[in-house]
């Protein structure tokens, strides 16, 4: 495996991850306000562009994670509009909670491995 | 793990069913724009750049729908499903390419395929016995007597089973084994075995095998029955094995159920009940087993091969005559059927020679194949070196020919299944010459030959396909492009089409003169005269009384009783001309006794000869329809007159004493023991077999028979009218008699030219394809040729050329690969030819006759192809013909 491809592994669970956990922090959500929360989340260190974010939206849809369905949203200058809001399922949860998990001893064990080095 | 399945399966289905549409997706894009854009515009940026800033932040809409749509399903799929759309269009377009293809495919795949099924049932499917490769028959049809000299040789044991008829013709009383049940309510074909039968296949039986117990006269009668019968019959019933189930004549117990997927030793047979020998006599209408023919069947000795087995049999029985009996041959090559002796069904190169012409066929198939690919995208160059330079993808491209291709190959396998299948039909109600009865084999279509046919069209289209896709290099096309694609084809190109319309022909004018040559030999064979009249005789043999009578105290009395007997009843036949008592000329048994050279001595020489002899009262030869050319016939006195009178063939006699009279002469053949005096000489005719004559004949007037079985020659104008009323009035007059066959002339030749009418029934098959193929692929690509040259024919007919020359150059197109095809072809036949020399009985392999009409046929097609297309071009206005590029 080369290490490009390790690397983008990596940042496609990331990517999973935080779609994951800013739906269960807001709530049913539009692309762009998860788009926008991990943005301000993150203090603009990351910005999903829409060719990342919707196919990984997507993907997590397909894969029962998340619930797609189209509902008016009120944000906005305009208005109203239509717009698709995604929610966790039951399996996004246990998914996300398994994440976290794995993420969090994954931390740990860096952050060990690290500070002995040092 | 289920989770991803989950997301290729929702992919796959968004392949062909999309749940999200391309605008929905758009809109989705669309918003989260809007939005941003908004958001920027609140922190008090300008809206134009706001917007801009957005699209930067948030990234193009048009790379998002590509990634969305990759998410949504799988891409390559998609990507090969997206322009199939376009293809009932294209088709309708170029719909004469597409029919001639598929029904280039179909016919070539076809053919092969049925001929696989064919060859798969009668070689390829496995027997399902333990150890099958050492497992041999003996197919001669020998008396029960054989069961024991074989058992001297056979290390690995033997069993028999009764023979039904000795020769599958007329009988009296036709040795029918059939059983009828009543739950099932049908006849049920039933094979008489011995008591090792099932052990020596190491087949299992579910219940019990049959004990030498079952085996006494008088046992009670019990059977094994098929699985097949006990699934169809009794619905496998468990308490059936070991109950007595009703039947005619006898009720008899079932005490086992054979392996599934047995029902006889042989090819062929389809059995539902096996009996004990002893039984036979209880269920058909025969006085003891031991006059039945046994068929031998024998498993090898660990390290013993057939060839050992042979020479062992030949060096113990040779003065016995039962080294003729005990010939074997692999189980697996051998067919028969319960009505049938067993044939050798692998002989020589048969395989070989049937499997060679089959891919001739497809080789031909391909070729014309190839050219029509060729052919039809040299004439969508220009076209696709337009598409090519506005964008499309050299992938794109193949991807478009390869579906163009695929719908080809799955038009074309259709139609060959088709093709196939209805020929699986018409097959089983043919009996292919020589007894192999097709219906009899199981001529379904497994897994191989599925597999085949899906290979065959694969590789057909692979070989066929090759030579266009790799000439569309981006290169040339975009060299076309530059330079404007050529509106004739090049030199090149023209060349490959020539050499692929040449290679089909080759295929072709091979595959016609095997098929032509076989053909031409049964039709030889039958006209040439045997010598004697076939068409006025018939050939009767009677078992005079049965073996199991007392003995005689005067054997031959008996015999001449009996025989007399015979002759009466034959004479009372309305339409019987004449009857004399004598073997017939043509038989297996003559050509056995050929096999062995007789030492025949004269006055001044001794010679080592094939000599036929027939012994009979003295009217054989005049009812046989054999005049006398020299001295006189025999007469009822020479039975009895020292030496014996006898009457020679012209050709021995000139043999035998090349410059002086034969007539008086005296001859000693060894196996006569006494001398003979030749009183006449007659004309030639056939000895053995019409493919191995004897190379004379010597006929004595002693009255023939003597033994427990008489022949008879009856002459009758319509033979074929006579054969019931002969049979009943046998039947009336001796009722006692247990056997009786009776056989036309004709008959008689059609048998002995068994394997040539068997050859000429294939390769005919085969010859009617390949010419269809043949004359289809002249025609269609000299009349292609013709058409993508309609621009260079303009600029001629533009600049003065007359339709003459236009003609000649059409006829040339066609003639020049036809004839260098041709060339190729019969030299190839020639050679091929030689591989089955010894079948073309009275034929040279380089008959001059079937070249030459297969050659005609070839030049006439080319010709009339060539001629047709130049037709066309001459009656076109030269601007027509410049505009239609």
């Amino acid at each position: 495996m080369t290490k490009e491809t390790a690397k983008a592994e990596v940042l496609q669970g990331t990517l999973d991850l935080m779609v994951l956990q800013t739906l269960d922090a807001l709530g049913p959500s539009h692309g762009y306000a998860i788009a926008a929360r991990v943005e301000q989340v993150s203090k603009g260190a990351i910005q999903l562009n829409m060719g990342t974010l919707y196919p990984a939206l997507m993907r997590l849809e397909q894969r029962g994670l998340l619930r797609g369905t189209w509902g008016i949203s009120d944000t906005g200058l305009r208005g109203s509009r239509k717009a698709r809001f995604y929610s966790l399922t039951a399996a996004g949860r246990r998914e996300l909670a398994a994440e976290r998990q794995a993420w969090d001893r994954m931390t740990a064990i860096m952050q060990a491995l690290l500070q002995q080095e040092n | 793990m289920a989770r991803t399945l989950r997301e290729w399966f929702l992919r796959l289905c968004g392949t062909f069913r999309r749940r999200r549409s391309d605008a929905d997706l758009e809109a989705e894009l669309r918003l989260h724009l809007e939005l941003a854009a908004e958001d920027t515009r609140r922190r008090g940026e300008p809206a134009g750049q706001a917007d801009r800033a957005a699209r930067l932040q948030a990234g193009g809409v048009s790379q998002a729908m590509d990634a969305l749509r990759d998410q949504r399903g799988l891409p390559w799929i998609d990507a090969a499903l997206s322009g199939a759309g376009n293809l009932p269009r294209l088709v309708l377009r170029h719909r004469g390419y597409f029919a001639f293809a598929t029904t280039t495919l179909a016919l070539a795949v076809g053919v092969n395929l049925l001929v696989f099924t064919v060859v798969n049932a009668l070689w390829l499917r496995p027997l399902p016995f333990r150890d099958v490769d050492r497992l041999v028959a003996l197919p001669q049809g020998a008396f029960a007597t054989v069961e024991a000299p074989s058992l001297k040789i056979f290390g690995g044991g033997v069993a028999g089973q009764v023979m039904t008829d000795d020769d599958g013709n007329f009988d009296l009383q036709f040795l029918k084994p059939r059983i009828r049940v009543g739950q099932v309510g049908r006849d049920l074909e039933t094979l008489a075995v011995t008591v090792g039968y099932f052990r020596l296949f190491g087949l299992a039986i579910l219940g019990r095998d049959f004990t030498a117990d079952d085996n006494r006269p008088g046992a009670e009668p019990v059977a094994i029955i098929s699985d097949r019968l006990w699934s169809s019959g009794f619905g496998r019933r468990q308490d059936l094995i070991g109950a007595v189930v009703a039947a005619k004549p006898v009720p008899i117990r079932v005490i086992g159920v054979a392996t599934p997927g047995f029902e006889g030793a042989r090819r062929g047979e389809r059995a539902d009940m096996w009996i004990p020998t002893a039984l036979l006599p209880r269920v058909v209408t025969v006085k003891a087993e031991q006059s039945n023919p046994l068929m031998i069947f024998a498993r090898l000795g660990p390290g013993q091969t057939i060839a050992d087995v042979n020479r062992r049999a030949d060096k113990e029985y040779a003065t016995r005559h039962l080294n003729e009996y005990l010939k074997a041959v692999p189980l697996k090559d051998v067919f028969g059927t319960p009505e049938s002796r067993t044939i050798v069904i692998r002989e020589g190169h048969s395989l070989a020679i049937v499997g060679g012409l089959a891919m001739l066929v497809l080789l031909g198939g391909c070729a014309t194949l190839a050219a029509l690919v060729l052919v039809h995208y040299e004439r969508r160059r220009g076209e696709l070196a337009v598409r090519l330079a506005l964008g499309a993808s050299r992938l794109r491209l193949t991807a478009e020919l390869c579906r163009e291709l695929l719908l080809i190959a799955v038009t074309g396998t259709l139609g060959a299944i088709v093709v196939a299948t209805w020929g699986l039909r018409v097959i089983p109600s043919l009996s292919l010459p020589g007894g192999v009865n097709l219906g009899r084999l199981d001529l379904s279509m497994d897994w191989r030959v599925l597999g085949v046919a899906v290979a065959t069209t694969v590789l057909t289209l692979l070989v066929a396909a090759w030579l266009p896709v790799s000439r569309f290099t981006r290169g040339r096309l975009a060299r076309d492009l530059v330079s404007g694609p050529s509106p004739t084809p090049s030199p090149a190109s023209q060349r490959v089409r020539q050499g692929l319309l040449a290679l089909h022909v080759t295929a072709t004018v091979v595959v016609l003169i095997a098929a032509g040559l076989f053909v031409r030999v049964v039709v030889h064979g039958f006209g040439a005269a045997p010598g004697f009249d076939v068409d006025h005789t018939l050939f009767l043999r009677v078992e005079l009384w049965s073996p199991m009578d007392p003995p005689m105290a005067n054997f031959r009395e008996a015999a001449r009783r009996g025989a007399d007997r015979v002759k009466d009843a034959l004479r009372s036949v309305a339409g019987v001309d004449d009857v004399a008592q004598g073997m017939r000329p043509i038989s297996p048994e003559a050509t056995r006794i050929l096999t062995r050279p007789i030492v025949v001595r004269t006055e001044h020489a001794e010679r080592k000869l094939a000599l036929g002899g027939l012994d009979g009262t003295p009217n054989l030869l005049s009812t046989l329809g054999v005049p006398i050319v020299a001295g006189r016939a025999l007469t009822p006195v020479d039975a009895t007159a020292q030496p014996v009178p006898a009457v020679m063939t012209a050709s021995l006699a000139r043999m035998l004493w090349p410059t002086g009279d034969p007539l008086g002469q005296i001859v000693r053949p060894v196996w006569r023991g006494g001398r003979l005096l030749i009183v006449g000489i007659a004309r030639d005719f056939v000895y053995g077999s019409l493919t191995t004559p004897a190379a004379g004949v010597v006929v004595t007037p002693r009255g023939g028979g003597g033994g427990i079985f008489a022949e008879f020659v009856v002459r009758a104008s319509h033979p074929d009218a006579v054969v019931k009323p002969i049979l009943a009035a046998l039947k009336a007059s001796m009722p006692e008699a247990p056997q009786a066959t009776l056989v036309t002339g004709r008959d008689v030749m059609a048998s002995d030219l068994g394997r040539q009418r068997l050859g000429a029934w294939f390769f005919s098959g085969f010859g009617l394809v390949a010419l269809l193929l043949g004359v289809l692929g002249v025609f269609g690509l000299v009349a292609y040729l013709a058409e993508s040259r309609q621009h260079e024919f303009g600029i001629r007919l533009a600049l003065g050329a007359t339709s003459r020359d236009l003609v000649g150059q059409g006829l040339r197109a066609a003639v020049i690969p036809v004839s260098v095809g041709l060339a190729a072809g019969l030299v190839c036949a020639a050679w091929i030819a030689r591989l089955f020399t010894s079948l073309l009985t009275g034929l040279s392999a380089l008959d001059p006759l079937t070249y030459g009409a297969v050659a005609i046929t070839m030049l006439a097609c080319a010709a009339m192809a060539g001629l047709g297309g130049a037709w066309r071009l001459r009656r076109m206005a030269p601007l027509d013909a410049l505009r239609t590029e």
